[in-house]
């Protein structure tokens, strides 16, 4: 187990910056996720710290010891790739034992480390064949298992569920969640999918255009985003954002759009920040609800552009003017209320504005 | 039934190729195996066997029409097939030194090619340096002038280093024309193999060169078995630059001992067709052999696209 710890770190490619100055320390054991749309610099980050690319400006820390200069070999980090990078001509066994060997390891210990990490992940029947002759799911284990018997001091995982189905992709994400309970080793993870991050790291670090724009819980980052751009990359369906300003009446703050106006309960975790200025509201269309009554405070009306069905919920696409939103809606509700909620029909919403997040119009920072 | 014609018509082209693309190989056998008085001979039979002749006419003439001797006193028709033209080639002339030749200029120029093709490909392939484009362009353009072109260049330079009439001379120059062929076959076979191969390698220990020939070099082979076959071929079977830079016949390389049996006067084509079909056995066992590693693939698997 061990630290990592990245300094002002830096990447060009060229004139062109990839990483714009990182700042972040992975303690030892933790599993980090850092997930980012394409091109944010996640994958160089990782590349960066495994050796493979070298740093522009800034320093890397494996347990306090800088390893700018050290030359991937003897980092003792260990990678699973994207494309699992197997080594064709080898057998399981062999690709297992590969990096056992290199570094000289007596026999004995080669092989009683690979049987326990083909233990682990159930892979013992797989140990003679090519990796030619397994599928995809089977391929990442193995890739997986060639990580583990190394037991490095970090394992960094570059986007290794994304050639997978959707139903290996959830056992895979088990799988490794398990693999690090058992194992306690520090574990980063790069991914773009908000789902696998959100599920797996104790801690996630979402990165936009060479910058970490926030480091937090799954939790945290859902619930408290730090600016715009965490809010609308972390949730699905994204984040519906609202623009309007605050207006002060009488010793209440209402925040005001073009459609409609909605007071701001004084217990909103921003409420003290907020002042009459333009802002961006930011409402997870979860927080969006259907009513049919019409005595509760901040109902507006919306009409249903479509509706997507996806089981236990639906998500309904509803305009207001010109302003285009969605509404997460559960089928129980729905199926209350079908003749009520049909396309082309306005409905009635409350926005549950005590969940709701506040950004500066400008800046994208959360007031 | 198009289809069935279709087929058929394709048979008959790829026959008449076959045709003409075995027929002189067998001819080649065919005369080897006669005198060499029986060259003219225009008898179809590839191989005649020899046979017993009566002298029905008691004219000392075998009597189906035609004029052979019966030399050896043994009452057998002495033009047929023998295998005397061979024996003659390995016992009567050089041409062991001439192999001994060969395979040593051969062997140089197959094993420069493929150390520097492999090295100077993985280069190209995997590393952005200063230069590396106008070097890649630049070996394309040295495969645009016809060997023939570059002979006097080549002399002259080889005659300022003193290599005319030597080995040294000979495989400077057969490298130096394979070589940017073979680099860029090499480098477009490591193009397709993942780079995260070589990176997961180095992760789990490797240096860069370990990397490289524990896994790249491996992956390789079917590039490499070409790169080497060309390479030989290049230098093996070559003769005009052999014929300008060697002129002590006992330097001579296979195709120009051949081409010694043929005098101004006259030609020893046994001798010749003989040697010609020994030339070509080496040739033919290395295709046979490798073909296996001609047959790409070996990546399969191995990562995800």
């Amino acid at each position: 187990m061990s630290s990592v710890r990245l300094k002002k770190l830096s990447k060009f490619y060229g004139s062109q910056e990839i990483l714009k100055g990182i700042d972040l320390e992975i303690k030892s054991g933790e599993f980090l996720v850092l997930v980012g749309p394409s091109g944010c610099g996640k994958s160089t980050s990782l590349r960066l710290i495994a050796g493979l690319e070298e740093v522009t400006t800034g320093e890397i820390y494996i347990d306090d010891l800088l390893v700018n200069e050290i030359d991937p070999s003897n980092r003792d980090i260990a990678m699973v790739f994207q494309n699992y990078a197997l080594y064709p001509q080898m057998t399981v066994r062999e690709n297992m034992a590969f990096g056992l060997k290199i570094r000289k390891f007596n026999q004995s210990e080669v092989d009683s480390r690979v049987l326990e990490a083909s233990d682990i992940l159930q892979i013992q029947n797989l140990l003679d064949r090519k990796p030619k002759e397994l599928s995809g799911g089977q391929r990442q284990r193995v890739a997986l298992g060639r990580a583990i018997v190394r037991q490095p001091k970090v394992f960094l995982f570059d986007e290794p569920l994304s050639n997978l189905d959707a139903k290996l992709r959830q056992e895979m994400r088990i799988e490794i969640k398990r693999l690090h309970d058992l194992l306690g080793t520090t574990m980063i993870y790069v991914t773009h999918d908000q789902v696998e991050a959100m599920t797996m790291g104790d801690r996630i670090a979402v990165m936009n255009q060479g910058f970490i724009e926030q480091i937090d819980s799954p939790e945290n980052t859902y619930k408290k985003p730090s600016n715009q751009f965490t809010s609308t990359f972390i949730g699905t369906p994204q984040i519906n954002l609202f623009n309007g300003k605050i207006e002060k009446k009488d010793s209440d703050l209402y925040f005001i759009t073009s459609q409609f106006s909605m007071k701001i309960n004084n217990s909103h975790y921003q409420y003290l920040n907020l002042n009459e200025t333009k802002i961006v509201l930011g409402v997870r269309p979860e927080d969006i609800r259907y009513v049919d009554e019409k005595n509760t405070k901040n109902i507006i009306k919306a009409s249903v552009n479509f509706i997507e069905y996806l089981g236990q919920d639906l998500n309904i696409h509803l305009s207001m003017g010109k302003m285009n939103f969605t509404m997460k809606l559960d089928d129980t509700i729905f199926s209350k209320s079908k003749d009520s909620i049909k396309v082309n029909q306005k409905i009635n919403i409350y926005i549950n504005l005590d969940n709701g997040h506040f950004f500066d119009l400008e800046t994208g920072e959360a007031v | 039934m198009a289809k069935k014609i279709e087929t058929i018509i394709i048979f008959i082209f790829l026959s008449l190729f076959c045709f003409a693309t075995i027929y002189p190989a067998l001819n080649i056998v065919g005369v080897s195996l006669r005198t060499d008085d029986a060259f003219q001979n225009r008898s179809l039979s590839l191989i005649e066997f020899e046979e017993k002749y009566e002298d029905i006419n008691s004219n000392g003439k075998w009597d189906k029409g035609e004029s052979y001797e019966d030399v050896n006193n043994n009452n057998k028709w002495d033009s047929g097939s023998s295998m005397k033209s061979y024996l003659s080639l390995f016992t009567e002339t050089d041409f062991m030194l001439w192999t001994w030749n060969s395979i040593i200029i051969s062997f140089v120029v197959t094993l420069t090619g493929v150390v520097f093709a492999s090295t100077g490909g993985y280069a190209l392939s995997r590393f952005k340096f200063k230069g590396r484009e106008f070097g890649m362009i630049a070996l394309m353009t040295t495969q645009m002038f016809p060997a023939t072109m570059l002979l006097l260049p080549f002399f002259i330079l080889l005659s300022y280093l003193e290599l005319i009439n030597s080995y040294i001379g000979l495989i400077i120059i057969y490298s130096s024309t394979a070589l940017p062929f073979c680099i860029w076959q090499m480098k477009g076979y490591y193009d397709t193999i993942p780079p995260s191969l070589e990176e997961s390698a180095r992760l789990d220990g490797c240096s860069r060169y370990q990397a490289f020939y524990k896994i790249i070099l491996p992956l390789s082979s079917p590039a490499l078995v070409i790169t080497a076959l060309f390479s030989f071929m290049a230098s093996w079977s070559e003769y005009v630059v052999a014929a300008i830079i060697l002129q002590d016949p006992k330097l001579y390389t296979l195709p120009l001992g051949l081409k010694s049996f043929q005098a101004s006067l006259s030609t020893q084509w046994g001798l010749y067709a003989a040697g010609a079909v020994v030339v070509s056995i080496p040739v033919c066992i290395l295709f046979i052999s490798l073909s296996r590693f001609l047959v790409s693939g070996l990546t399969m698997g191995s990562v995800k696209e």
